[in-house]
Parts: structure tokens; sequence; C-alpha cells
């Protein structure tokens, strides 16, 4: 439930204040949350409609990002003990 | 008693790693789809649309908030002064009025296109709440946009180009926006240069150092028509290296816009 919630914050709140917010919630969001892939649904929505440029990282930044921040606790899904707050 | 002790077999990817990685592709698979098709990045966009607006609106609200603690006697004093404003803006409006007729006339008469082929947007979002140099309009493809179509902040104010579009909504790239680059030409002289995007409604170039350049100059880009599209605000001498560092600015101050006009690429 809380998971949910803070998925449908991660995207609404970017929109209505401010872009960058996407980064520390997503980061956040690794923290409080075990392998949240819902990062990357929230990046490739976000990335639809910002624009940063052109060229494959600037039309894709946000889902690259998501990306990266899951593969690594991917990786570090066995390594460390997760806090699994919601 | 005998205690045996037991050591788990610390794996790299975890038990779960296979289903974990499964997940993984499905949503990975899933965003590529959708990534291919327009539809989807219309449906976001409206999606998104009234929390931009919400947004668009927290902001014009928070940058009223200093006004609340304003002292009583500066409201007064602002009232006076506002006041005065009114009265000179209604003798303005009349100036406005007259001048009006007779640019519509000179029109006329040397046969300069008619306002009304220029495609109105409001702006729905514009920075911080999307990223820096970018706006967000209400008008799309559907509206008979295109991409890399110009966009004015008035008549002949250049400010920037469509970059990203949807059925009912685009993304322009203001001509201040990071590693834009446009050719233009000094009003002044008539000496083209290359303005650079800085970021930040920043507008930058490098000319030589014998390059009759001031600040104040107004920077015109011709096209189909020519627009004033930045104006000159420092000028630093780099005497070792035989450059001149122009910085320049947008011509209007985009914070302070709502409506801006594309004309699109296919008029003449």
């Amino acid at each position: 439930m809380y998971r949910t919630l803070y998925f449908l914050a991660i995207i609404i709140f970017p929109v209505i204040f401010s872009w960058w917010l996407f980064i520390p919630m997503a980061l956040f969001f690794v923290y409080l949350a075990k392998l949240p892939y819902e990062i990357i649904l929230a990046g490739f929505l976000l990335d639809m409609v910002y624009y940063f440029g052109d060229g494959f990282l600037a039309r894709h930044l946000l889902i690259v990002f998501s990306l990266l921040l899951i593969i690594l606790a991917l990786f570090l899904n066995s390594r460390i003990h997760w806090r699994k707050v919601i | 008693m005998i205690f045996q002790i037991k050591h788990t077999k610390q794996n790299l990817f975890g038990r779960n790693f296979f289903k974990i990685f499964i997940i993984f592709l499905i949503i990975l698979v899933f965003v590529l789809i959708f990534n291919i098709f327009g539809p989807a990045r219309s449906l976001a966009s409206e999606i998104f649309s009234p929390f931009f607006k919400t947004g668009n609106f927290f902001y014009e609200r928070m940058s009223q908030i200093p006004k609340i603690f304003a002292d009583k006697n500066k409201l007064i004093e602002e009232n006076k002064k506002l006041l005065a404003e009114v009265e000179n803006s209604r003798l303005d409006i009349i100036d406005y009025e007259s001048i009006k007729y007779e640019n519509q006339k000179l029109r006329r008469e040397l046969e300069i296109r008619p306002e009304g082929n220029f495609i109105a947007a409001s702006i729905i979002a514009k920075s911080p709440q999307i990223p820096p140099d970018s706006l967000f309009l209400d008008k799309g493809f559907k509206d008979g946009l295109n991409n890399g179509d110009l966009v004015l902040a008035g008549e002949r104010i250049l400010i920037g180009k469509i970059a990203k579009m949807s059925k009912n909504r685009a993304m322009v790239a203001l001509n201040s926006f990071a590693n834009a680059v446009s050719y233009g030409y000094v009003a002044r002289t008539n000496e083209p240069l290359e303005i650079n995007g800085g970021g930040g409604g920043r507008l930058e170039t490098k000319v030589a150092i014998d390059f009759d350049i001031i600040a104040g100059d107004k920077i015109m880009v011709a096209d189909s028509f020519t627009y004033l599209a930045a104006i000159v605000g420092v000028v630093e001498e780099d005497q070792s290296s035989g450059f001149k560092n122009i910085f320049m600015s947008l011509p209007v101050d985009v914070s302070k816009i709502s409506i801006v006009f594309i004309e699109p690429l296919t008029s003449e």
C-alpha cells in the first residue's frame, strides 16, 4: 500500500514541483523498499514529457538513471542487509 | 550439547535472482514497447497536464507570498504609483490604437504577412517545474505544429524552437538551452556570429578580439523573417587568447510570459 503511494508520489511530485525531485525520491525509494522496479516506469513516464536534449542519453535520461539504480540494487541485493521499510 | 556451525553460501545474485531478473526484463520490454508508440507520449502528456497546471499555479502563488507581508505604508505608496501607471496606460492605449491602425495600413500597402498566421499557445509549465530552458505548451501536432517550428514571444522576438511533441502538447527548447546552436548577426554592423546556448537563460559566443560588438547590441536571426534572438549583456576581452567572450540573454524574461506564438516552418 505505502509502496504504491510512494510510486504515485514519485511520478506526481516532480511534475508539480520540480523535475529534479525524481532523483532524490528514486534514491530514497531504493532505501525504503526492496528493489523498487516502479522507478523504471516512473522514469519512463517522465522522460516522455521532459526534454533534456537530443541523443540517446538525453532522451532517456531518467530511465537510464533508474535502470542503473536498479541494476546496482540488484547486485547489492544479496550482499547487504536491506531495510524493508515499505 | 554439540553445535554444528553451518556456512551459508553467499551467492552474488541471491536465491531469487532469476525471478527478479524476469520481472526486470518484463518491465524493460514493456517500457521499450511503449516508447516506440507515439500515442503513449500523447497519453502521458495528457495525464500530466493537470499536474503541470497545478504546479504552475503553485509557483505563481509562491511569487505573491512576499506581498502578503508588505508594510502598509509601502502598499499605500504602491497603490498611488499603480494609479499613476493606470492613467499612463490609458493614454498609451489610445496611442497604441492609432499606431495599430497605422501599422495595419502599412502592412496592407507593403504586403507584409498578416499576424494571423501564427499559432498562439499557452505555457502550461516552465522552469523549475520542467528542465531549465524549456517550455511546456498546450498545443501539439493536432494543431499543426512541427518539430523545429520557431517559437516567438512577440511578432519578431524569437525565443526557441519546438523540440518534442505529442498530439496536444509540445516542448520548446529555448535558444539558451545547453548546447543549442543558432546563427545570427549583429544588428548594428551586420557581422555574422554563432550563438551557443549556455543553459540557465544564458547565451554565449567567442569571437575574434577585433570583432565590433558592444554591450546592448541586438543579435538578429534571419529565417523567413528577421527576428530578434538575443541581447548582448557582457563583453569580456581575453588579450592572452586573442578572443572576446560574449555573454547574451534572451530578449524577453521567459518567466513573465504566459503565451507564445509558433510560426510553422512551411509558411513563407
